[in-house]
């Protein structure tokens, strides 16, 4: 690899996803708890080590369809196959509703 | 065997011995109410990590399940088009934040969404999508360079 440009979309899409994430997270504790900045991070890291397996699933499973692109939006078929794979893989780890 | 029996002289504690002895047994129990609360302080804020964890994995897995065709993936795309297009940072986010935002607004499933998880939609896509995408660029940066 020599510059950002020709880090691959799959690349960028995983990290964007675990910051989104994190993000997220922290400003929701920001906003609607009053834990210490210790307790924050230590439930950042909690979150981080929970999330990350899956994000990992998420991302290789999307790839191996070829539905890592960044075209996909254009097609409602590709878009409804990136929801149900995600959609699958969460329900493995958490209790998701339908 | 069969001698005289020995008799042990227990000479009755003063009141000065009495009080040491006492205040060793109120130490004594003073530090393990202590050591006691103090375990239970811990435990109750285990707790509370482990719970404001589970909430926010929750919402995290949410995230994840309803948003990416809305939000997700076309701010993604233009952040990611955008920077193989100028090869500029700020623009690239920029242009990320802006489909961002034209998407909630266009869209009222994105900002009820947003809304539920416990954000506002400016909070959303000022704070949360900006960082995340200037934090992707640091970290890509980062990997190219090592």
């Amino acid at each position: 690899m020599s510059s950002t440009t020709e880090v691959e979309f799959k690349e960028f899409f995983r990290i964007f996803i675990k910051n989104l994430i994190i993000e997220i997270i922290n400003l929701n504790l920001e906003k609607n708890t009053n834990l210490s900045n210790k307790d924050k991070e230590e439930v950042l890291k909690k979150v981080h080590d929970k999330l990350i397996p899956v994000i990992e699933e998420i991302v290789e499973e999307l790839e191996k369809e070829n539905l890592l692109k960044p075209d996909i939006l254009e097609d409602e078929t590709k878009v409804y196959k990136v929801r149900k794979i995600i959609i699958e893989i969460l329900r493995r780890y958490f209790r998701i509703e339908s | 065997m069969g001698g005289p029996a020995t008799t042990i002289k227990v000479r009755k504690p003063s009141r000065e011995q009495e009080e040491i002895v006492w205040r060793r047994i109120g130490d004594f129990y003073r530090n393990e109410i202590q050591r006691k609360r103090e375990q239970l302080r811990k435990r109750a804020q285990e707790r509370a990590i482990e719970f404001a964890a589970d909430i926010a994995v929750n919402i995290a897995a949410d995230v994840l399940n309803i948003m990416p065709a809305i939000v997700i993936g076309k701010t993604v795309i233009a952040a990611y088009e955008e920077y193989k297009r100028t090869k500029n940072v700020e623009r690239a986010v920029k242009a990320g934040v802006k489909e961002a935002t034209t998407t909630m607004v266009s869209d009222s499933a994105a900002t009820i969404i947003v809304e539920a998880i416990g954000l506002n939609p400016k909070d959303f896509t000022g704070i949360v999508i900006k960082n995340a995408l200037s934090k992707t660029f640091e970290e890509i940066h980062k990997q190219v360079r090592s």
